[in-house]
């Protein structure tokens, strides 16, 4: 969604809040994913068009807050731990991810590798209030 | 059978860090299958989540223990379609949906 987009949604959210009600916004963190096999690493997703989605989202939220909608009153940063039986199971999810790639050389050590499989995506919380 | 497992537990954490949404109305935006809306929604007055997808949006509402049935209400559609009372929401929940 482009900024515009962004700006016009928490537009129509912050109609449906009560006065000083509250707007949580659970996103990725803007840094790429990191993939794990058997507890060890096996390389970095390639996020970067999905970064770009982000980027316009934080401008859109920005605008939101600049206009006097929301203010900021809170952030925390924690992984969620995407887990998979196979990695071939995690190969073929996460290409369907948006805006997500997995790069040539992480199938093959996938392969090499036993379970656990796992994906850890960085997050942030934000806390906003409707003024 | 392959299976995929994504555990609520940090983002119940998180939740909680920056408040929660305890005795709340909330609406959820992007509530995929509801996994994450059934960690939370007992602690709640009300939730109703939306999400585009209504093959997750039919997951959600198959996966819907008995006892929230009163308490979670599951809707397939998006922000800018959607028709809801002004001031019917304490908190909104923006989960990966922005």
């Amino acid at each position: 969604m482009e900024a515009g987009g962004v700006v016009h949604a928490l537009r129509l959210l912050h109609r449906s809040l009560v006065p000083g009600g509250v707007l949580l916004d659970l996103q990725p963190a803007a840094a790429d994913s990191l993939v794990l096999a058997g507890g060890q690493p096996a390389g970095w997703l390639d996020e970067r068009d999905f970064q770009r989605d982000l980027a316009a989202t934080a401008e859109g939220l920005g605008q939101a807050v600049a206009e006097g909608l929301f203010v900021l009153e809170d952030e925390v940063w924690f992984d969620i731990v995407h887990s998979f039986d196979a990695g071939a199971l995690l190969v073929a999810e996460v290409s369907g991810w948006r805006g997500v790639r997995v790069p040539a050389d992480i199938p093959p050590r996938l392969r090499a590798r036993h379970s656990p499989f796992e994906v850890v995506e960085a997050c942030t919380l934000r806390r906003l209030r409707a003024l | 059978m392959s299976r995929i497992a994504v555990h609520p537990a940090r983002e119940m954490a998180a939740l909680s860090l920056v408040g929660g949404l305890d005795d709340m109305r909330v609406l959820e935006v992007g509530c995929g299958d509801g996994r994450l809306t059934l960690a939370y929604a007992r602690r709640t007055r009300s939730v109703v989540g939306i999400d585009p997808d209504e093959e997750r949006i039919a997951e959600a509402r198959r996966t819907l223990p008995p006892d929230l049935t009163g308490l979670v209400r599951f809707e397939v559609g998006d922000v800018v379609e959607l028709l809801q009372p002004p001031a019917a929401f304490d908190a909104v929940f923006l989960s990966h949906s922005l």
